[in-house]
């Protein structure tokens, strides 16, 4: 107690110094707008180059692939177009509600929104995300089985069944990553736009 | 986070900054690690602390070498206390004045101190003993009066 009252004598100017750079902060406009609209947009723009990726990837590259594949691949019979025929259908598919989850999102335009449209959208797009890989899941799983026994060309050929099943597993565990992500991502833009309207 | 804490964070900025350029630099510095390290603030100690913990290191690790800094937007920072000369700017001048004679270690925790935090919560941000801060202190504010007495 004392040292205090020792500490208040000698340290008035200071502590009535500091109280003054305080009192002159609080009226005080400290830019961060500007930081706060640039991340903003910077998530925004990944998200959209996310989708527009995803888009490219399951209109375009997956079903030239599976195009591809089934000229190339007719050696054995069903197993072989069948398998690139299902490829080219889980890739429209996968195009479809990519496109679904992107018109309902609308990032590009989600910060001219009104709050309650923008986070609306936002939760209709998480629920969307969520029905979309459900949905998606079981084609997958039958993709994913297909392309193991096909690459081992349906005989127990355990290092190529290992190796395949693998690979699958990886990339699967590193779209989820990915997706996730971009939803955290959506998540933070909305936060952002909350902040900059305050 | 940003609006509620940005006095502190430029509170710590201005004490540890030469002039106005420089606390812009700072202070989008300390935002970009605020906001880096922010998934892993876990919530073992108080938002506040954190913060404090945060802006105070990267201040204290700043170096005015471009090179390798990762770039940055331009962000203005709407006030000049070095410029100002105003009564109060004037009084916060002569806090800066002593205060940034002192060295990083000892600056930080003066602020800690001005700010009104306990011994404890001083420790708790800078990382050392109770002890230890209570010593420091006694110096930190001994090093202060001397200056006062040399005006």
């Amino acid at each position: 107690m004392n040292q205090q009252i020792v500490d208040m004598a000698d340290f008035q100017d200071l502590k009535s110094q500091f109280g003054l750079l305080h009192k002159k902060l609080e009226h005080q406009r400290i830019v961060t707008d500007e930081l706060l609209q640039s991340s903003m947009k910077a998530k925004m723009n990944s998200v959209n180059r996310w989708y527009k990726q995803r888009m490219l990837l399951s209109g375009v590259a997956a079903p030239v692939v599976a195009v591809v594949f089934i000229a190339h691949n007719c050696d054995m019979g069903v197993a072989s177009w069948g398998f690139g025929l299902l490829v080219l259908l889980v890739a429209l598919l996968e195009l479809i509600l990519t496109l679904s989850e992107y018109r309902t999102l609308d990032i590009v335009h989600l910060a001219t929104k009104s709050m309650t449209e923008a986070t609306e959208r936002v939760c209709r797009h998480r629920k969307m995300v969520a029905r979309n890989q459900f949905i998606l899941s079981v084609p997958l799983v039958v993709v994913v089985v297909w392309t193991v026994l096909y690459a081992s060309r349906f005989t127990l050929n355990l290092p190529i069944f290992v190796l395949t099943s693998a690979l699958i597993v990886v990339s699967l565990m590193w779209g989820f990553k990915l997706l996730k992500r971009r939803c955290r991502q959506v998540d933070e833009v909305l936060h952002q736009i909350e902040q900059l309207r305050q | 986070m940003v609006r509620e804490f940005r006095q502190t964070i430029y509170t710590v900025c201005y004490f540890f900054s030469k002039d106005k350029e420089e606390v812009n630099d700072l202070f989008q510095e300390v935002l970009i690690n605020l906001w880096r390290g922010f998934p892993s603030f876990r919530g073992e100690s108080a938002l506040k602390t954190w913060i404090w913990r945060v802006s105070l290191n990267t201040c204290s690790n700043y170096e005015r070498k471009r090179r390798g800094r990762v770039q940055t937007i331009p962000l203005s920072v709407g006030i000049d206390l070095y410029n100002d000369d105003d009564d109060h700017t004037i009084q916060i001048q002569k806090l800066y004045d002593r205060i940034n004679r002192l060295d990083p270690f000892d600056r930080a925790i003066i602020l800690l101190w001005l700010e009104n935090m306990t011994y404890q919560e001083i420790a708790n941000v800078v990382g050392i003993t109770l002890s230890n801060v209570t010593t420091r202190l006694f110096r930190v504010k001994e090093q202060l009066k001397a200056m006062s007495n040399n005006k």
